[in-house]
């Protein structure tokens, strides 16, 4: 079991003209989310009941193409399960997800615009677009965490590796992202290469570890699933002590 | 006294209010518990777990180097596969590829299997120069007129770009194509096409034999995957995913050689090759209807039924906000699960989708039999 | 500029396969027509293969005896009439849009995603080959949109290129554009005032650059030796009326009837369109 090394790192309210922001580093990943709202939404995305939730996801560098509509469209969907979006009725809300940087591979000449599905950047995309909501006092009926694991052959044995650099994805038999909300529930389940049944149970019970640890980690009474996943970020108690932090620094005047 | 009811024809109530329509269909039998009926039925007649039959005819373009036409009840597309040339000085950053590596990997390819260590290496080094030269182009139009929501004339939507780059995405973590079929060598093949060259190459090949010091790659095909939606109703990815399937097995290239005298590489007219498809994956997808209509989810506690609507057609998909797609591919015997694609909702848990697997399972054999 | 709303190919273009001529076949420089001059060929058509549309219709040309030359596969969709986007004009009378795309697979030559201006020509006629059809002012403040997708272009695929075939192809492709058109016009149940088709007639120079040209119907460019003039016909056959003519070549000017000759064989490869486009309603009706 490799885990990386870096923990997650995490800042809000970074853009101040936004109504709330979030810059989020984790495996290599930095991004800066922005999110706006309820504003006005435009007429045709308008809608008589609920809110509209748009995500725009920009890369690194170019401008974006397919691959980024497809992100879009998987957290749209998973955002607009989270966010309370009837409260807001012909309304919009609007969350853009910029890419500052991301892990470099080191064996292949990366193109700039590449149409294939990078599916590493998803947990990082949540993650910050969750942090951003939260920072923006967006109301929503859970938060939600996420993770990228990918299953690697070598040697003749099966590794599973949490947060895979991009050469281990490239590699990697299978690669699954999973997101969880924080009632426990699975939102968002993607997986590419080949694998079985129970290959993507195991996989099933690594990324619940890591995203849904039951309560917040204290000394002692923190529950070790495993003596390898101890090690392991447990994403769920990061983004409450990121909150946390925030709170107490803007409360600090009290 | 009775107070005055209105009474409204099926399509007109399917049209007003959707969800209650599909609601009170997928209550009705379940109520009326009848053992001789299906447990419950949707709008469109079928049970919950019933796909739509999948037909699939090949090869009915002449233009197009592979073809096919795939109807999925009321959702037919057509997928044309058009293979061009990629000279590689035109690539950028182009790394040679050396023959004997390719050799042996040949060789263990066709052994029929072999070891996976072995094929999973070779799947990767090709897959880096599919993806790396751009070699697979697949783009879906759906601008065709193909259902009424669709305007023609203008640049794809979110919809058609999400369908392309998972089509694009699939094809390279399948493995589907294998990059060998795809390279164009400075000498003739060893093995195959070795025969057909001699009457077309003339003495200059012979010439020139001696003095080129080495073989090697001089051109790519790249295979252009164009799917047209003729007609649109729900599922259009496991629709255009079968065709783009149905489409390379039919596809056959001209064996190409190289040129030295005109410095290009030229074609047989007569001469064609089979490109070698790897497995075959199914696409199957599944949404959840919930009873409450834009229900709240999320919560952790199960309010109201849900349904598993197997092959959702175009009424149900706007009504249903969670789906997952599954890839499965039993070609081997075993089921091996090629990609999950499960969002919008938190209906579908581990049990649903382990038991998702076995009706993926089913829905490959209906699919194999179509494909044959 | 790359499109980024899809997925590009490799950086470098690519070229189409050039094939050795080395092997070309032998009888290929004999160019025969495979039937008498005033005979046009078989027709498929066949309505109602989009059942999401308010009407749709296909059409299949039947492949010439030629090997390797496809014959003509349109597929059309109608919606409407639906009311306009609120930001267009005041209409008193229906809006006819029309779009004519080929496949990327349809020819020889791979086609863009985008419209060129012949396909956008193809457009523009087959809205004024409609537009004399339909009775407008039935539907005011709506529109309809009319969309064609050329799944095979009518070309012989053994042929080089660019032998300057396009225009004559553009030709045939309209008067199948016209027909499948009208069908699925009908199929929406659109009033119109009768039932239009397309016809195509072509005087053509068979033998040699001296002889006496010919006026065929339905002309295969690959089939000719050369093509002169060509002129596609919109026609109602109960009224009597041409709703649309495209006229292009070079006609002798010493022989004015060959014009009038040209006309007349085009109306009468539209009046067999007509059957077939009649008979394939009435079979739907029953």
């Amino acid at each position: 079991m490799t885990v990386t090394t870096t923990a997650p790192q995490a800042a809000l309210g970074v853009l101040p003209r936004s109504d709330g922001s979030a810059k989020y580093s984790h495996a290599g990943y930095t991004l800066t989310a922005s999110v706006n709202g309820p504003i006005e939404a435009q007429r045709r995305d308008e809608h008589a009941y609920e809110a509209h939730v748009e995500v725009i996801v920009r890369p690194a560098a170019g401008v974006g193409g397919t691959r980024e509509r497809h992100l879009e469209s998987l957290l749209q969907s998973s955002l607009a399960q989270l966010i309370l979006v009837k409260n807001f009725p012909r309304s919009l809300i609007q969350i853009v997800l910029q890419v500052e940087d991301s892990p470099e591979n080191d064996y292949v000449n990366t193109k700039l615009v590449q149409a294939s599905l990078n599916l590493a950047i998803m947990p990082a995309l949540v993650q910050t677009a969750i942090l951003a909501l939260l920072s923006a006092g967006v109301p929503m009926r859970a938060t939600a965490t996420a993770t990228a694991v990918a299953v690697v052959h070598q040697d003749g044995a099966k590794k599973t590796v949490v947060d895979p650099s991009p050469r281990e994805v490239e590699t990697a038999r299978s690669v699954h992202v999973l997101a969880f909300t924080s009632h426990n529930g699975l939102l968002l389940a993607e997986s590419e290469g080949d694998f079985t049944v129970g290959e993507w149970d195991d996989v099933y019970e690594t990324a619940k570890g890591i995203c849904c640890r039951a309560g917040p980690a204290k000394e002692g009474t923190a529950m070790v699933l495993d003596d390898e996943e101890a090690s392991a970020t447990d994403m769920r108690q990061f983004l409450r002590s990121t909150m946390e932090s925030k709170v107490a620094a803007d409360l600090h005047w009290k | 006294m009775t107070a005055p009811t209105i009474k409204l024809p099926a399509p007109l109530f399917a049209r007003l209010s959707p969800h209650p329509f599909l609601l009170r269909n997928l209550t009705a039998t379940a109520a009326a518990a009848d053992p001789a009926r299906p447990p419950a039925a949707r709008t469109n007649g079928r049970g919950t777990n019933e796909t739509r039959p999948l037909h699939a005819k090949a090869s009915s373009l002449s233009h197009a180097h592979g073809s096919s036409l795939v109807r999925l009840g009321d959702t037919t597309v057509l997928c044309g596969v058009r293979a061009e040339l990629l000279p590689v000085e035109r690539i950028p950053l182009f790394r040679p590829v050396d023959r004997v590596g390719d050799g042996e990997r040949g060789g263990g390819d066709g052994g029929d299997g072999g070891d996976g260590a072995g094929e999973g290496g070779r799947a990767l080094l090709g897959r880096g120069e599919l993806r790396d030269y751009d070699l697979l182009v697949p783009n879906i139009e759906l601008a065709t007129g193909s259902a009424p929501q669709f305007l023609p004339g203008v640049p794809p939507t979110a919809l058609a770009q999400t369908l392309s780059t998972r089509v694009y995405s699939l094809l390279h973590s399948t493995g589907l194509v294998g990059v060998e079929d795809l390279r164009v060598w400075s000498k003739p093949g060893s093995g195959e096409g070795g025969d057909t060259e001699m009457e077309g190459a003339g003495e200059a090949q012979e010439v020139q034999e001696g003095v080129e010091e080495e073989d090697r790659v001089v051109a790519y095909w790249v295979l252009y995957i164009d799917l047209l939606f003729v007609s649109f109703d729900g599922n259009p990815f496991d629709a255009a995913w079968a065709a783009v399937v149905a489409a390379l097995r039919n596809t056959s290239l001209p064996v190409a050689r190289w040129d030295p005298e005109r410095e290009m590489v030229v074609c047989s007219r007569t001469e064609k090759r089979q490109l070698n498809v790897r497995g075959l994956p199914v696409a199957c997808t599944a949404a959840v209807f919930e009873e409450k209509e834009l229900g709240e989810v999320g919560t952790g506690v199960v309010e109201g039924r849900h349904w598993l609507l197997l092959d959702p057609d175009r009424l149900e998909e706007t009504l249903c906000r969670e789906a997952i797609t599954m890839v499965v591919d039993c070609s081997d015997g075993e089921t091996r699960i090629k990609s999950i694609e499960k969002q919008g909702g938190t209906t579908i848990g581990r049990e649903l989708i382990r038991g998702f697997a076995v009706i993926a399972e089913k829905r490959w054999k209906e699919v194999q039999g179509a494909m044959k | 500029m790359a499109d980024r709303r899809r997925i590009n190919g490799p950086a470098g273009a690519t070229i189409p396969p050039v094939f050795d001529d080395a092997s070309t076949r032998g009888p290929k420089s004999i160019k025969s027509r495979s039937r008498p001059a005033n005979a046009t060929r078989k027709m498929y058509l066949k309505t109602g293969v989009t059942p999401s549309a308010s009407g749709s219709a296909y059409l299949e040309i039947e492949t010439s005896a030629t090997p390797g030359v496809s014959g003509l596969k349109l597929s059309c969709s109608v919606h409407g009439p639906r009311s306009l986007p609120r930001s267009a004009p005041f209409s008193p009378h229906i809006v006819l849009s029309t779009h004519v795309k080929y496949a990327p697979f349809a020819t020889k030559q791979r086609r863009g995603y985008l419209r060129d201006p012949s396909e956008r020509d193809l457009g523009i006629h087959l809205e004024a080959a409609l537009r004399g059809a339909i009775i407008a002012d039935r539907w005011p403040k709506s529109g309809v949109d009319i969309i064609i997708s050329i799944v095979e272009g009518d070309q012989d695929r053994e042929t080089s290129q660019l032998q300057g075939d396009e225009v004559w192809d553009m030709m045939n492709a309209l008067g199948g554009c016209i027909t499948v058109a009208a069908a699925a016009l009908a199929d929406a149940g659109i009033d119109c005032v009768d039932t239009v088709a397309g016809g195509v007639a072509a005087l053509v120079q068979d033998a040699g650059e001296d002889s006496i040209p010919t006026v065929v119907v339905d002309p295969i460019p690959s089939e000719h030796e050369k093509i002169l003039a060509a002129c596609c016909i919109a026609y109602l056959p109960t009224r009597d009326e041409v709703t649309n003519l495209w006229f292009r070549g070079d006609l002798p000017a010493s022989d004015i009837d060959l014009y009038t000759n040209l006309v007349e064989k085009g109306i009468q490869a539209s009046k067999n369109a007509n059957r077939v486009l009649v008979g394939c309603l009435a079979e739907t009706i029953q």
